[in-house]
């Protein structure tokens, strides 16, 4: 085999089995070749880095095009945009005044305030494989918004003894669909683990709660969540402080 | 984002487009924010954490180590995303457990095979490096396509439409003399 072919399968990712053995005898008996090789390899490390650099400058840009782009905007506005903005402070505080002494915020606005549907984080990377696995199916039925068959392509996979993501998104899907008596047994499984998503689980629990009218249980996963402090911190203390009045 | 805009998207990326670099970049950015936000991250870290996520996805699509899409680009962004946004909440040492919860990751595996090289490079890689860099466009495009972008010597051919196989060969074994040339003048090169 052609030591320069041996090299192009090896960088283009296309080495197979008995290419892959080949290189690797090559590597060990000529030192002229493993110069060569290590070279070349280096070389890719320092092209990769450089990449990086150039690329990373490229966003660094972008931003800097972002925050000036705002900027002008309040520029150019900035007189008539004070008018505006007097009116509506005024208008506002006496909207509030009013608001606060006559009502106060509703389970159902608070829960509106809070809850979006996670977003799918996990998917099926699959090596040139096109078959549509149940959890492929799940997923995408989950991210269309399609949840009622989400639910039924979630329940068929098989599930370790642990809870695990499918789990979560089971029960995201019957919380996005109303049915919170089914989406908590799941969420309580996961909090009580050492799963991935204990903190996002305790979170969408106390909302279940929340929208259950049970207040006691509600805070309860609050406060839990607010002393982990790494999800939703700002979020719970403030729902937290809503249902304390 | 439809999964047809997706696709095109995908394949200007794999091309090596700027404009759809920019592009891809700017229309998840309020998406990866938003998501982010919810976790004890400090903003200025946040917009670090998003960056480096879309560099790792960016590259890993050029290297060919990201062959096709089996989900949107926005999913595997947060998927990246959510992997280094945990890795820094265990080094801010906000959660006790966070070495178990990192340990459970799902992704952790596939997302680690993915992640840039962030190690230091070696005297050799740096001074290669720094000869790269200062090589014509024609050098570091043929060395670009066939290193960092996984590219075979007949795709090298096809896309810069060289006469032959050969052709792209003699090009690159200059472009590779011109880079030992150089490291020889170098200190310790």
């Amino acid at each position: 085999m052609d030591k320069e072919l041996l090299i192009e399968l090896y960088f283009s990712q296309q080495l197979d089995d008995s290419r892959l053995m080949e290189l690797q005898d090559l590597l060990e008996n000529d030192e002229d070749f493993r110069k060569d090789f290590e070279f070349q390899k280096d070389l890719k490390s320092a092209i990769l880095i450089s990449e990086k650099e150039r690329l990373k400058k490229i966003l660094i840009n972008e931003e800097q095009q972002i925050g000036s782009a705002s900027n002008n905007v309040k520029t150019l506005v900035w007189p008539q945009f004070l008018k505006i903005a007097a009116i509506l402070v005024l208008f506002m505080a006496v909207s509030w005044f009013v608001y606060i002494n006559l009502s106060s915020p509703t389970i159902a606005n608070l829960y509106a305030d809070n809850y979006s549907p996670y977003p799918n984080t996990y998917y099926e990377i699959s090596r040139g494989n096109d078959e549509m696995t149940p959890e492929r199916s799940a997923f995408v039925a989950y991210e269309t918004g399609d949840y009622q068959r989400a639910i039924k392509e979630f329940s068929v996979i098989q599930k370790p003894l642990e809870p695990n993501y499918i789990d979560f998104y089971l029960a995201q899907s019957y919380m996005a669909q109303g049915n919170y008596e089914k989406a908590i047994p799941y969420f309580v499984k996961l909090k009580q683990s050492t799963s991935e998503l204990k903190e996002e689980s305790l979170w969408y629990l106390s909302l279940c709660y929340l929208k259950l009218n049970k207040k006691d249980e509600a805070e309860n996963n609050l406060k839990t969540l607010i002393q982990n402090a790494s999800y939703k911190l700002e979020e719970a203390k403030v729902l937290l402080d809503e249902l304390a009045d | 984002m439809n999964k047809t805009n997706d696709l095109e998207l995908f394949k200007k990326l794999k091309s090596g487009s700027d404009k759809a670099f920019k592009e891809v970049y700017n229309d998840n950015r309020t998406l990866f924010l938003n998501f982010g936000r919810s976790y004890a991250i400090d903003e200025n870290d946040l917009l670090d954490l998003y960056q480096d996520s879309y560099l790792v996805l960016y590259e890993n699509i050029q290297s060919g180590k990201l062959k096709e899409l089996t989900s949107s680009l926005s999913t595997y962004l947060l998927s990246i995303g959510k992997y280094k946004i945990m890795e820094r909440l265990r080094k801010n040492r906000l959660q006790t457990n966070n070495e178990i919860i990192l340990k459970s990751l799902k992704i952790e595996d596939e997302i680690k095979e993915f992640e840039l090289d962030d190690k230091s490079l070696s005297n050799h890689q740096a001074q290669l490096k720094h000869c790269f860099e200062k090589l014509g466009l024609k050098c570091q495009t043929v060395l670009k396509q066939f290193y960092y972008r996984s590219m075979t010597i007949a795709e090298i051919r096809i896309s810069e439409n060289y006469n032959s196989d050969n052709v792209v060969k003699a090009q690159k074994s200059r472009c590779l003399k011109q880079l030992r040339d150089c490291v020889k003048t170098m200190p310790n090169g």
